[in-house]
Protein backbone atom coordinates (compact mmCIF):
# COMPACT_ATOMS: atom_id res chain seq x y z
CA UNK A 1 0.00 0.00 0.00
CA UNK A 2 2.65 2.53 1.17
CA UNK A 3 4.36 1.94 -2.40
CA UNK A 4 1.27 2.99 -4.65
CA UNK A 5 0.09 6.52 -4.51
CA UNK A 6 -3.52 6.94 -3.33
CA UNK A 7 -4.62 10.53 -3.10
CA UNK A 8 -7.89 9.77 -5.22
CA UNK A 9 -9.94 7.11 -4.88
CA UNK A 10 -12.91 7.56 -7.68
CA UNK A 11 -16.01 5.69 -7.19
CA UNK A 12 -17.64 4.62 -9.99
CA UNK A 13 -20.91 2.61 -10.51
CA UNK A 14 -20.91 -0.89 -11.92
CA UNK A 15 -24.70 -0.24 -13.63
CA UNK A 16 -22.80 2.79 -15.66
CA UNK A 17 -20.43 1.23 -17.94
CA UNK A 18 -19.66 5.06 -19.11
CA UNK A 19 -18.80 6.09 -15.54
CA UNK A 20 -16.16 3.20 -15.76
CA UNK A 21 -14.84 4.32 -18.85
CA UNK A 22 -14.07 8.24 -17.59
CA UNK A 23 -12.69 6.70 -14.68
CA UNK A 24 -10.52 4.52 -15.93
CA UNK A 25 -8.86 7.76 -18.05
CA UNK A 26 -9.18 10.18 -15.22
CA UNK A 27 -5.74 10.22 -13.52
CA UNK A 28 -7.16 8.58 -10.60
CA UNK A 29 -4.66 6.81 -8.40
CA UNK A 30 -7.61 3.86 -7.47
CA UNK A 31 -10.68 3.70 -9.56
CA UNK A 32 -13.15 1.82 -7.21
CA UNK A 33 -15.64 -0.36 -8.97
CA UNK A 34 -18.79 0.03 -6.82
CA UNK A 35 -21.44 -3.28 -7.00
CA UNK A 36 -23.79 -2.29 -4.37
CA UNK A 37 -23.84 1.60 -2.94
CA UNK A 38 -24.91 3.29 -6.14
CA UNK A 39 -26.44 0.50 -8.09
CA UNK A 40 -29.64 -0.38 -8.25
CA UNK A 41 -30.92 -3.96 -7.00
CA UNK A 42 -32.32 -5.32 -10.00
CA UNK A 43 -28.64 -4.18 -11.48
CA UNK A 44 -26.72 -6.16 -9.05
CA UNK A 45 -26.37 -9.46 -11.06
CA UNK A 46 -25.25 -7.52 -14.22
CA UNK A 47 -22.65 -5.59 -12.34
CA UNK A 48 -21.31 -8.75 -10.64
CA UNK A 49 -21.31 -10.71 -13.89
CA UNK A 50 -19.00 -7.49 -15.85
CA UNK A 51 -17.09 -6.76 -13.28
CA UNK A 52 -13.64 -9.21 -14.20
CA UNK A 53 -13.58 -8.11 -17.38
CA UNK A 54 -14.18 -4.01 -16.16
CA UNK A 55 -11.49 -4.76 -13.52
CA UNK A 56 -8.84 -5.63 -16.36
CA UNK A 57 -9.50 -2.81 -18.46
CA UNK A 58 -9.86 -0.26 -15.64
CA UNK A 59 -6.46 -1.95 -14.53
CA UNK A 60 -4.65 -1.64 -18.31
CA UNK A 61 -5.43 2.10 -18.18
CA UNK A 62 -2.98 2.12 -15.00
CA UNK A 63 -5.15 2.77 -11.99
CA UNK A 64 -5.30 0.31 -9.60
CA UNK A 65 -8.70 -0.87 -8.93
CA UNK A 66 -10.64 -1.79 -5.62
CA UNK A 67 -14.08 -2.94 -5.49
CA UNK A 68 -16.98 -1.10 -2.85
CA UNK A 69 -18.71 -4.01 -1.44
CA UNK A 70 -21.04 -4.26 2.13
CA UNK A 71 -20.62 -6.82 4.64
CA UNK A 72 -24.06 -8.47 3.96
CA UNK A 73 -23.40 -8.94 -0.10
CA UNK A 74 -19.36 -9.33 0.40
CA UNK A 75 -20.29 -13.30 -0.63
CA UNK A 76 -21.73 -12.34 -3.83
CA UNK A 77 -19.80 -9.27 -4.34
CA UNK A 78 -16.28 -11.02 -3.53
CA UNK A 79 -16.78 -14.47 -5.64
CA UNK A 80 -17.68 -12.22 -8.55
CA UNK A 81 -14.73 -9.74 -8.57
CA UNK A 82 -11.48 -11.34 -6.77
CA UNK A 83 -9.59 -12.25 -9.28
CA UNK A 84 -5.91 -11.26 -10.64
CA UNK A 85 -5.92 -7.32 -11.26
CA UNK A 86 -8.09 -6.67 -8.26
CA UNK A 87 -6.02 -4.84 -5.96
CA UNK A 88 -8.47 -4.09 -2.63
CA UNK A 89 -11.72 -3.83 -1.50
CA UNK A 90 -13.88 -0.92 0.19
CA UNK A 91 -15.81 -2.82 2.50
CA UNK A 92 -18.61 0.21 3.44
CA UNK A 93 -20.76 0.11 6.58
CA UNK A 94 -17.95 -1.75 8.33
CA UNK A 95 -18.70 -2.37 11.58
CA UNK A 96 -17.53 -5.09 13.90
CA UNK A 97 -14.07 -6.95 13.97
CA UNK A 98 -15.72 -9.65 13.43
CA UNK A 99 -17.44 -8.88 10.13
CA UNK A 100 -13.36 -8.04 9.15
CA UNK A 101 -12.40 -11.37 10.26
CA UNK A 102 -15.05 -13.37 7.88
CA UNK A 103 -14.55 -10.92 4.99
CA UNK A 104 -10.71 -11.87 5.01
CA UNK A 105 -11.61 -15.84 5.50
CA UNK A 106 -13.10 -15.47 2.47
CA UNK A 107 -10.41 -13.45 1.00
CA UNK A 108 -8.31 -16.25 1.88
CA UNK A 109 -10.06 -18.78 -0.24
CA UNK A 110 -10.90 -16.95 -3.14
CA UNK A 111 -6.98 -16.07 -3.59
CA UNK A 112 -5.98 -19.27 -2.87
CA UNK A 113 -8.99 -20.71 -5.52
CA UNK A 114 -7.92 -18.12 -8.22
CA UNK A 115 -4.21 -18.23 -7.66
CA UNK A 116 -3.61 -14.25 -6.41
CA UNK A 117 -0.78 -14.42 -3.46
CA UNK A 118 -2.05 -14.83 -0.07
CA UNK A 119 -2.91 -11.55 1.06
CA UNK A 120 -2.88 -9.54 -1.84
CA UNK A 121 -6.31 -8.41 -1.19
CA UNK A 122 -6.25 -4.81 0.87
CA UNK A 123 -8.86 -3.62 2.68
CA UNK A 124 -10.52 0.38 3.10
CA UNK A 125 -12.74 0.30 6.09
CA UNK A 126 -15.63 2.67 4.99
CA UNK A 127 -17.46 3.37 8.75
CA UNK A 128 -20.87 4.76 8.25
CA UNK A 129 -22.50 4.16 11.49
CA UNK A 130 -21.83 5.21 15.19
CA UNK A 131 -20.91 1.96 15.67
CA UNK A 132 -18.56 1.22 13.65
CA UNK A 133 -16.85 4.85 14.41
CA UNK A 134 -17.23 4.11 18.18
CA UNK A 135 -15.58 0.59 17.12
CA UNK A 136 -12.94 1.83 15.07
CA UNK A 137 -10.00 0.83 16.33
CA UNK A 138 -11.06 -2.63 16.95
CA UNK A 139 -12.29 -2.86 13.28
CA UNK A 140 -8.90 -1.66 11.97
CA UNK A 141 -6.67 -3.98 13.66
CA UNK A 142 -9.03 -7.15 13.32
CA UNK A 143 -7.09 -7.20 9.96
CA UNK A 144 -3.56 -7.03 8.73
CA UNK A 145 -5.31 -6.53 5.12
CA UNK A 146 -6.92 -3.02 6.26
CA UNK A 147 -4.72 -0.12 5.03
CA UNK A 148 -6.65 2.75 4.83
CA UNK A 149 -9.89 4.20 6.76
CA UNK A 150 -12.62 6.57 5.45
CA UNK A 151 -15.90 7.67 6.93
CA UNK A 152 -17.60 6.82 3.82
CA UNK A 153 -20.74 9.31 2.85
CA UNK A 154 -21.54 8.83 6.61
CA UNK A 155 -23.08 12.43 6.17
CA UNK A 156 -25.46 10.66 4.05
CA UNK A 157 -26.38 7.62 5.37
CA UNK A 158 -25.25 7.01 8.89
CA UNK A 159 -27.50 6.36 11.55
CA UNK A 160 -26.74 9.68 13.69
CA UNK A 161 -28.76 11.24 10.76
CA UNK A 162 -27.80 14.24 8.96
CA UNK A 163 -27.78 17.67 10.58
CA UNK A 164 -31.17 19.43 10.09
CA UNK A 165 -29.08 22.64 9.68
CA UNK A 166 -27.94 21.35 6.23
CA UNK A 167 -24.46 21.63 8.53
CA UNK A 168 -22.01 19.08 9.38
CA UNK A 169 -21.68 19.40 13.10
CA UNK A 170 -20.28 16.14 14.28
CA UNK A 171 -18.54 15.53 11.29
CA UNK A 172 -15.50 17.49 12.95
CA UNK A 173 -15.29 15.25 15.81
CA UNK A 174 -15.99 12.39 13.84
CA UNK A 175 -12.81 12.96 11.17
CA UNK A 176 -10.61 14.09 14.03
CA UNK A 177 -11.06 10.86 15.83
CA UNK A 178 -10.76 8.64 13.30
CA UNK A 179 -7.42 10.29 12.22
CA UNK A 180 -6.13 9.71 15.50
CA UNK A 181 -7.64 6.37 15.52
CA UNK A 182 -6.10 5.37 11.89
CA UNK A 183 -2.39 6.38 12.96
CA UNK A 184 -2.59 4.63 16.55
CA UNK A 185 -3.85 1.66 14.18
CA UNK A 186 -1.00 2.29 11.57
CA UNK A 187 -3.47 2.57 8.69
CA UNK A 188 -3.84 5.73 5.92
CA UNK A 189 -7.11 7.76 6.91
CA UNK A 190 -8.94 8.75 4.03
CA UNK A 191 -11.09 11.79 3.39
CA UNK A 192 -11.57 15.49 3.01
CA UNK A 193 -12.79 18.32 5.48
CA UNK A 194 -16.29 19.27 3.57
CA UNK A 195 -18.34 22.18 4.29
CA UNK A 196 -21.97 22.69 3.90
CA UNK A 197 -23.72 22.91 1.28
CA UNK A 198 -21.49 20.02 0.05
CA UNK A 199 -22.10 16.28 0.76
CA UNK A 200 -18.51 15.68 -0.18
CA UNK A 201 -18.37 13.36 -2.89
CA UNK A 202 -19.81 15.16 -5.33
CA UNK A 203 -18.53 18.80 -4.67
CA UNK A 204 -16.99 21.12 -7.58
CA UNK A 205 -13.37 21.32 -8.19
CA UNK A 206 -12.95 24.17 -6.79
CA UNK A 207 -14.53 23.18 -3.63
CA UNK A 208 -12.56 20.07 -3.31
CA UNK A 209 -9.67 21.49 -3.57
CA UNK A 210 -10.84 23.77 -0.21
CA UNK A 211 -11.90 20.23 1.29
CA UNK A 212 -8.59 18.53 0.27
CA UNK A 213 -6.45 21.43 2.14
CA UNK A 214 -8.16 21.41 5.09
CA UNK A 215 -8.38 17.61 4.93
CA UNK A 216 -4.82 17.64 4.34
CA UNK A 217 -3.91 19.73 7.42
CA UNK A 218 -6.24 17.77 9.56
CA UNK A 219 -4.37 14.54 9.09
CA UNK A 220 -5.89 12.74 5.73
CA UNK A 221 -3.79 11.43 3.37
CA UNK A 222 -6.31 10.91 0.08
CA UNK A 223 -9.99 11.21 -0.59
CA UNK A 224 -12.37 9.46 -2.15
CA UNK A 225 -14.67 11.38 -5.24
CA UNK A 226 -17.08 10.44 -7.20
CA UNK A 227 -17.13 12.54 -9.81
CA UNK A 228 -13.81 12.69 -12.66
CA UNK A 229 -13.02 16.01 -12.22
CA UNK A 230 -12.33 16.06 -8.81
CA UNK A 231 -9.54 13.84 -8.98
CA UNK A 232 -6.93 17.09 -10.22
CA UNK A 233 -7.44 18.67 -7.35
CA UNK A 234 -7.01 15.74 -4.92
CA UNK A 235 -4.09 14.62 -6.70
CA UNK A 236 -2.70 17.97 -6.50
CA UNK A 237 -3.23 18.28 -2.56
CA UNK A 238 -2.26 15.31 -1.50
CA UNK A 239 0.79 15.00 -3.09
CA UNK B 1 -12.30 19.17 48.05
CA UNK B 2 -9.99 16.71 45.84
CA UNK B 3 -6.33 17.02 45.71
CA UNK B 4 -7.42 18.12 41.84
CA UNK B 5 -9.02 21.72 42.42
CA UNK B 6 -6.10 22.93 44.96
CA UNK B 7 -3.16 22.11 42.65
CA UNK B 8 -1.74 24.98 41.61
CA UNK B 9 0.46 24.61 38.81
CA UNK B 10 -0.33 27.21 36.49
CA UNK B 11 2.74 27.84 34.43
CA UNK B 12 5.36 25.33 34.09
CA UNK B 13 8.25 26.87 32.42
CA UNK B 14 10.65 24.72 30.05
CA UNK B 15 14.02 25.22 30.52
CA UNK B 16 16.83 23.61 28.75
CA UNK B 17 19.37 22.10 30.87
CA UNK B 18 22.04 23.32 28.23
CA UNK B 19 21.32 26.62 28.08
CA UNK B 20 23.47 28.11 31.08
CA UNK B 21 22.29 31.34 31.19
CA UNK B 22 18.23 30.46 30.71
CA UNK B 23 19.01 27.77 33.94
CA UNK B 24 20.28 30.58 36.12
CA UNK B 25 17.85 33.30 34.90
CA UNK B 26 14.74 30.70 35.03
CA UNK B 27 13.94 31.45 38.92
CA UNK B 28 13.14 35.32 38.38
CA UNK B 29 10.46 34.63 35.58
CA UNK B 30 7.94 33.68 38.86
CA UNK B 31 6.73 30.13 37.46
CA UNK B 32 4.92 27.82 39.46
CA UNK B 33 7.36 25.15 38.27
CA UNK B 34 10.04 24.93 36.55
CA UNK B 35 11.48 21.65 34.38
CA UNK B 36 14.73 21.25 33.41
CA UNK B 37 15.02 20.02 29.91
CA UNK B 38 17.62 17.53 29.65
CA UNK B 39 19.16 15.90 26.33
CA UNK B 40 19.77 12.52 25.52
CA UNK B 41 23.21 13.42 24.77
CA UNK B 42 23.96 15.84 28.02
CA UNK B 43 27.36 15.62 29.18
CA UNK B 44 27.44 17.11 32.45
CA UNK B 45 25.01 15.11 34.07
CA UNK B 46 25.98 15.49 37.42
CA UNK B 47 25.46 19.47 38.00
CA UNK B 48 21.74 18.39 36.97
CA UNK B 49 21.69 18.54 40.94
CA UNK B 50 23.26 22.45 41.49
CA UNK B 51 20.74 23.12 38.58
CA UNK B 52 17.74 21.90 40.37
CA UNK B 53 18.67 24.10 43.40
CA UNK B 54 19.70 26.86 41.44
CA UNK B 55 15.91 26.86 39.59
CA UNK B 56 14.14 26.55 43.15
CA UNK B 57 15.61 29.82 43.99
CA UNK B 58 11.87 31.75 43.40
CA UNK B 59 9.88 28.63 44.94
CA UNK B 60 9.27 27.07 41.69
CA UNK B 61 8.19 23.58 41.98
CA UNK B 62 11.28 21.57 39.88
CA UNK B 63 10.77 19.02 37.47
CA UNK B 64 13.16 17.05 35.05
CA UNK B 65 12.13 16.32 31.33
CA UNK B 66 13.80 12.88 30.42
CA UNK B 67 14.28 10.69 27.45
CA UNK B 68 13.16 7.80 26.41
CA UNK B 69 16.32 6.77 25.10
CA UNK B 70 18.56 7.44 28.42
CA UNK B 71 15.73 7.09 30.65
CA UNK B 72 17.80 5.12 33.43
CA UNK B 73 20.86 7.75 33.11
CA UNK B 74 18.00 10.83 33.19
CA UNK B 75 16.67 9.26 35.93
CA UNK B 76 19.88 9.30 38.20
CA UNK B 77 20.85 12.53 37.27
CA UNK B 78 17.56 14.25 38.26
CA UNK B 79 16.37 12.69 41.01
CA UNK B 80 17.48 14.46 44.13
CA UNK B 81 16.27 15.90 47.19
CA UNK B 82 14.08 19.26 46.20
CA UNK B 83 12.76 17.33 42.35
CA UNK B 84 9.44 17.74 42.52
CA UNK B 85 9.02 15.10 39.69
CA UNK B 86 9.58 13.63 36.33
CA UNK B 87 8.27 14.57 33.08
CA UNK B 88 8.02 11.95 30.70
CA UNK B 89 8.23 12.65 26.94
CA UNK B 90 6.00 10.70 24.35
CA UNK B 91 4.00 8.56 26.86
CA UNK B 92 2.95 5.87 24.48
CA UNK B 93 1.77 3.02 27.36
CA UNK B 94 1.05 2.18 30.58
CA UNK B 95 3.89 -0.45 30.69
CA UNK B 96 6.17 2.19 29.96
CA UNK B 97 4.83 4.35 33.01
CA UNK B 98 4.93 1.76 35.00
CA UNK B 99 8.42 1.07 34.89
CA UNK B 100 9.34 4.90 35.47
CA UNK B 101 7.47 4.56 38.60
CA UNK B 102 9.59 1.60 39.73
CA UNK B 103 13.11 3.24 38.67
CA UNK B 104 11.60 6.29 39.96
CA UNK B 105 10.78 4.28 43.48
CA UNK B 106 14.60 2.92 43.62
CA UNK B 107 15.90 6.11 43.59
CA UNK B 108 13.76 7.42 46.20
CA UNK B 109 15.01 4.44 48.53
CA UNK B 110 18.19 5.44 47.74
CA UNK B 111 18.21 8.57 47.94
CA UNK B 112 16.59 9.68 50.81
CA UNK B 113 13.83 10.92 49.31
CA UNK B 114 9.89 10.10 51.13
CA UNK B 115 8.59 7.18 48.97
CA UNK B 116 6.18 7.95 46.51
CA UNK B 117 6.23 11.47 46.83
CA UNK B 118 8.17 12.29 43.26
CA UNK B 119 5.07 13.21 40.50
CA UNK B 120 5.09 12.48 37.30
CA UNK B 121 4.02 14.85 34.45
CA UNK B 122 2.77 12.87 31.40
CA UNK B 123 3.64 14.14 27.61
CA UNK B 124 1.48 12.75 24.60
CA UNK B 125 2.80 13.02 21.57
CA UNK B 126 1.79 10.68 19.63
CA UNK B 127 -1.88 8.90 18.20
CA UNK B 128 -0.56 5.79 20.28
CA UNK B 129 -0.76 7.83 22.86
CA UNK B 130 -3.40 10.50 22.81
CA UNK B 131 -5.95 6.63 22.02
CA UNK B 132 -4.49 5.21 25.10
CA UNK B 133 -4.51 8.28 27.49
CA UNK B 134 -6.78 6.00 29.96
CA UNK B 135 -4.24 3.00 30.76
CA UNK B 136 -1.33 5.72 30.55
CA UNK B 137 -2.30 7.73 33.00
CA UNK B 138 -3.82 5.48 35.72
CA UNK B 139 -0.79 3.33 35.32
CA UNK B 140 1.13 5.37 38.27
CA UNK B 141 -0.14 7.11 41.42
CA UNK B 142 3.00 9.84 40.31
CA UNK B 143 0.83 11.47 37.62
CA UNK B 144 -0.43 14.27 38.80
CA UNK B 145 -0.82 16.11 35.52
CA UNK B 146 -0.92 15.30 31.90
CA UNK B 147 -0.71 17.35 28.55
CA UNK B 148 -0.70 16.81 24.98
CA UNK B 149 1.92 18.20 23.24
CA UNK B 150 0.68 19.20 20.08
CA UNK B 151 3.45 19.97 18.24
CA UNK B 152 4.44 16.53 18.32
CA UNK B 153 1.19 15.39 17.34
CA UNK B 154 1.22 17.17 14.42
CA UNK B 155 4.62 15.60 13.45
CA UNK B 156 3.53 12.11 14.51
CA UNK B 157 0.44 12.74 11.86
CA UNK B 158 2.95 14.24 9.11
CA UNK B 159 0.57 17.87 9.20
CA UNK B 160 1.31 21.18 9.00
CA UNK B 161 -1.91 22.83 10.52
CA UNK B 162 -3.61 25.75 9.33
CA UNK B 163 -4.34 28.13 11.94
CA UNK B 164 -7.97 28.58 11.37
CA UNK B 165 -8.77 24.57 11.30
CA UNK B 166 -7.93 23.21 14.83
CA UNK B 167 -7.13 19.77 14.01
CA UNK B 168 -6.91 18.79 17.57
CA UNK B 169 -10.24 19.81 19.38
CA UNK B 170 -10.71 15.93 19.85
CA UNK B 171 -7.18 15.56 21.04
CA UNK B 172 -7.67 18.20 23.74
CA UNK B 173 -11.05 17.17 24.21
CA UNK B 174 -10.08 13.71 25.05
CA UNK B 175 -7.60 14.76 27.20
CA UNK B 176 -9.52 17.28 28.94
CA UNK B 177 -12.18 14.52 30.04
CA UNK B 178 -10.39 11.80 30.47
CA UNK B 179 -7.48 13.34 32.98
CA UNK B 180 -10.49 14.97 34.78
CA UNK B 181 -12.32 11.69 34.97
CA UNK B 182 -8.91 10.26 36.47
CA UNK B 183 -8.38 12.77 38.90
CA UNK B 184 -5.26 14.46 36.92
CA UNK B 185 -4.41 17.59 35.93
CA UNK B 186 -4.86 18.68 32.14
CA UNK B 187 -2.29 20.68 31.15
CA UNK B 188 -2.46 22.77 27.48
CA UNK B 189 -2.69 25.65 25.75
CA UNK B 190 -5.42 27.08 23.46
CA UNK B 191 -5.58 26.32 19.52
CA UNK B 192 -3.45 28.13 17.34
CA UNK B 193 -0.59 28.92 20.02
CA UNK B 194 -0.84 25.21 21.62
CA UNK B 195 -0.10 23.59 17.97
CA UNK B 196 2.24 26.49 16.63
CA UNK B 197 3.51 27.99 19.88
CA UNK B 198 5.46 31.36 19.64
CA UNK B 199 6.05 34.76 21.89
CA UNK B 200 3.05 36.74 21.93
CA UNK B 201 2.11 40.08 23.31
CA UNK B 202 0.92 39.11 27.27
CA UNK B 203 -3.00 40.66 26.58
CA UNK B 204 -3.43 37.67 23.33
CA UNK B 205 -0.96 34.88 25.82
CA UNK B 206 -3.59 35.80 28.60
CA UNK B 207 -6.57 35.61 26.33
CA UNK B 208 -5.91 32.06 25.13
CA UNK B 209 -4.82 30.91 28.45
CA UNK B 210 -8.13 31.97 29.56
CA UNK B 211 -9.68 29.99 26.57
CA UNK B 212 -7.26 27.50 27.70
CA UNK B 213 -8.82 27.44 31.69
CA UNK B 214 -12.18 27.69 29.82
CA UNK B 215 -11.46 24.37 27.89
CA UNK B 216 -10.71 22.36 31.02
CA UNK B 217 -7.04 22.97 31.40
CA UNK B 218 -5.49 23.59 34.72
CA UNK B 219 -2.28 24.58 33.56
CA UNK B 220 -0.03 25.75 30.49
CA UNK B 221 3.76 24.75 29.96
CA UNK B 222 5.10 27.56 29.10
CA UNK B 223 8.13 27.43 26.29
CA UNK B 224 8.80 30.99 26.18
CA UNK B 225 9.42 33.05 30.15
CA UNK B 226 7.18 35.75 28.61
CA UNK B 227 4.13 33.03 28.72
CA UNK B 228 4.58 32.61 32.30
CA UNK B 229 2.97 36.01 33.81
CA UNK B 230 -0.28 35.90 31.17
CA UNK B 231 -0.90 32.22 31.91
CA UNK B 232 -0.39 32.82 35.98
CA UNK B 233 -2.80 35.38 35.77
CA UNK B 234 -5.18 33.18 33.58
CA UNK B 235 -5.51 30.98 36.24
CA UNK B 236 -5.96 32.89 39.22
CA UNK B 237 -9.51 33.76 40.03
CA UNK B 238 -9.93 37.41 39.91
CA UNK B 239 -10.76 39.76 42.68
CA UNK B 240 -14.05 40.63 41.00
CA UNK B 241 -15.10 36.85 40.79
CA UNK B 242 -13.47 35.78 44.43
CA UNK B 243 -15.83 38.91 45.65
CA UNK B 244 -18.70 37.36 43.77
CA UNK B 245 -18.24 34.15 44.34
CA UNK B 246 -18.27 35.10 48.34
CA UNK B 247 -21.59 36.94 47.69
CA UNK B 248 -22.85 33.49 46.32
CA UNK B 249 -21.87 31.57 49.59
CA UNK B 250 -23.02 34.20 51.68
CA UNK B 251 -26.74 34.61 49.96
CA UNK B 252 -27.27 30.71 49.51
CA UNK B 253 -26.66 30.47 53.70
CA UNK B 254 -29.11 32.92 54.19
CA UNK B 255 -31.40 31.35 51.84
CA UNK B 256 -30.42 27.68 53.31
CA UNK B 257 -31.10 28.54 56.71
CA UNK B 258 -34.38 30.59 55.56
CA UNK B 259 -35.52 27.06 54.34
CA UNK B 260 -34.75 27.46 50.53
CA UNK B 261 -32.27 26.17 48.24
CA UNK B 262 -32.38 28.45 45.55
CA UNK B 263 -31.97 31.96 45.74
CA UNK B 264 -31.78 34.91 43.89
CA UNK B 265 -28.63 37.13 43.21
CA UNK B 266 -28.43 40.02 41.23
CA UNK B 267 -30.64 38.41 38.72
CA UNK B 268 -28.87 35.11 38.91
CA UNK B 269 -30.56 32.08 40.58
CA UNK B 270 -27.74 30.93 43.41
CA UNK B 271 -28.57 26.90 44.06
CA UNK B 272 -26.54 23.92 44.73
CA UNK B 273 -24.32 23.89 41.96
CA UNK B 274 -23.51 27.22 41.76
CA UNK B 275 -22.58 26.77 45.56
CA UNK B 276 -20.15 24.40 45.22
CA UNK B 277 -18.74 25.96 42.12
CA UNK B 278 -18.06 29.13 44.39
CA UNK B 279 -16.09 26.83 47.10
CA UNK B 280 -13.81 25.74 44.14
CA UNK B 281 -13.55 28.80 43.07
CA UNK B 282 -13.06 30.44 46.25
CA UNK B 283 -10.59 27.70 47.22
CA UNK B 284 -8.35 27.85 44.13
CA UNK B 285 -8.01 31.78 45.05
CA UNK B 286 -6.82 30.78 48.52
CA UNK B 287 -4.44 28.27 47.19
CA UNK B 288 -3.00 30.52 44.88
CA UNK B 289 -2.50 33.56 46.87
CA UNK B 290 -1.04 31.10 49.26
CA UNK B 291 1.32 30.07 46.30
CA UNK B 292 2.21 33.61 45.11
CA UNK B 293 3.03 34.66 48.91
CA UNK B 294 5.58 31.40 48.76
CA UNK B 295 7.24 32.29 45.60
CA UNK B 296 7.66 36.14 47.07
CA UNK B 297 8.88 35.26 50.28
CA UNK B 298 11.25 32.85 48.47
CA UNK B 299 12.46 35.46 45.44
CA UNK B 300 12.48 38.30 48.31
CA UNK B 301 15.51 36.18 50.33
CA UNK B 302 17.21 35.40 46.98
CA UNK B 303 17.21 38.94 45.53
CA UNK B 304 18.71 40.37 48.64
CA UNK B 305 21.94 38.02 48.79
Amino acid sequence: MNNHLSRSWLLAAMSKPEAVATAAQSGADVVVLDLIEFVAETDQPAARQNVRAAIATVQADGPRVFVQTTPTTCDADLRAAVWPGLSGIVLSRAETAQQMQSVCNLLFLLEKERGLGEGAIDIVAALETARGNQDAYDVITASKRVCAVTLGRADLVMDLRPEPSGDLHLMPYLMERLIIVARAAGVTPLGAWWRAPDRGLLSTPENTLQAAKRGRAAGFKGALCLRANQVAPLNSIYA
Amino acid sequence: MSQLSILVRRSNLLVSFNDARAVVAAWEHNADAITLVLDCDAANRSAVKAAITQVAKGGAEVFVRVNKASLQADLEAAVWPGLSGIMLPRAESAAEVSQADARVAALEKQRGIVAGSLQFIIMLESARGVWDIRSIIKASPRVTQVALNEQALAADLDITPLPELDPFDYARGRLAVEATAARVAAVGMAYPLSALPRELPAAALHELATKAKNLGMKGVICPYANWVAPVNAAFTPTPELVEWNRRVREAFAVGVAAGTAAVPLDGKMIDVPVDEWAIVVLAMAEACAARDAQKRAAININKNK
